[in-house]
């Protein structure tokens, strides 16, 4: 029943795709194991690994991520997979970009059958989606869908910022 | 960057019909605003737009769609999607958003539901 990274046995049973999810907005991630370190140790890690000067615009972050999807071994992945990778990065950058200030790292990495993309922004704000009841309303799909379309997604505090950190399957997962 | 980007617009017996090629984002959703705010005078009977052609939509290319949605309905003009690519599918799939919209499985198919909705009443001013 837990729901932290490490859950990817959970719910084996779920084929609809509208698995719940606890609600990751709160910037203290309660529970989750990627507590940052209270002297910003983790804010440090991406930048530090920037190979590459972080992406300025959601276009380059996609093609980043197709670059690494490409030197993947094996089968290609299927389209459906790449579209909602692509679109996880899509929505994270632009959100950073437009909402928070601007991109403070970004990472994107293959761990364990999935696509881990985290960024950082230079806003402590959490996102945020429009309510429900709203949808007719434009606005506030973003964050739902990175929600939706991510294993885990863990928002942790940076310094002058946030840290959003999504882990999105390279398989699909029934939905 | 996707350099093909572009919207090209024909008119088909006064149905106006936008093709929408490229990927699309925040950064290049006023490449799609903008030929979709274009005035609906009494001569357009419709307008489609074919999405075929779409290589990555993400949520502000869904708004762009929305609000032009909005707009047409209230202007009382007939606005239909065509054939929307795999990734456009996708995307009204994960948002459940595809009720909105009239949806059409090819261009021609579009004009037709235009053609149609003008003569069973639905006229236009």
């Amino acid at each position: 029943m837990t729901n932290d990274a490490a859950g990817r046995e959970e719910r084996p049973g779920t084929a609809s795709g509208t698995r719940e999810r606890q609600p990751v907005a709160a910037v203290d991630a309660d529970g989750h194991q990627r507590v940052p370190r209270p002297d910003g140790e983790r804010l440090r890690e991406p930048m530090a690994s920037a190979h590459e000067p972080c992406p300025g615009t959601a276009a380059d972050a996609r093609e980043r991520v197709r670059r690494l999807l490409d030197g993947l071994a094996g089968a290609p992945l299927p389209p459906r997979v790449v579209t909602d990778i692509l679109l996880v990065t899509s929505e994270l950058v632009t959100n950073a970009l437009r909402h928070g200030g601007g991109i403070a790292a970004f990472r994107a990495e293959i761990v364990g059958g999935a696509v881990r993309v985290t960024v950082t922004d230079r806003s402590p704000t959490p996102p945020s989606s429009a309510p429900r009841s709203q949808i007719v309303t434009p606005g506030g799909f973003g964050w739902p869908l990175v929600q939706r379309l991510s294993r885990s997604v863990a928002v942790t505090p940076a310094r002058d910022g946030k840290t959003i950190e999504a882990v999105v399957p390279l398989a699909p997962d029934g939905t | 960057m996707s350099e093909d980007l572009e919207v090209t617009v024909t008119s088909v017996d006064d149905v106006r019909v936008l093709r929408v090629c490229g990927e699309f984002d925040a950064d290049e959703a006023e490449t799609l605003a903008q030929p979709l705010a274009a005035p609906l005078d009494g001569t357009v009977l419709g307008v489609v737009v074919d999405l075929s052609r779409v290589t990555f939509a993400d949520s502000s290319f869904l708004h762009t769609l929305i609000e032009a949605h909005r707009r047409h309905l209230a202007a009382g003009v007939p606005f239909v999607l065509a054939e929307p690519h795999f990734t456009v599918r996708r995307l009204l799939d994960l948002t459940d958003t595809a009720r909105f919209f009239t949806v059409a499985p090819t261009t021609t198919a579009a004009l037709e539901k235009v053609r149609g909705t003008c003569s069973d009443g639905h006229h236009v001013r």
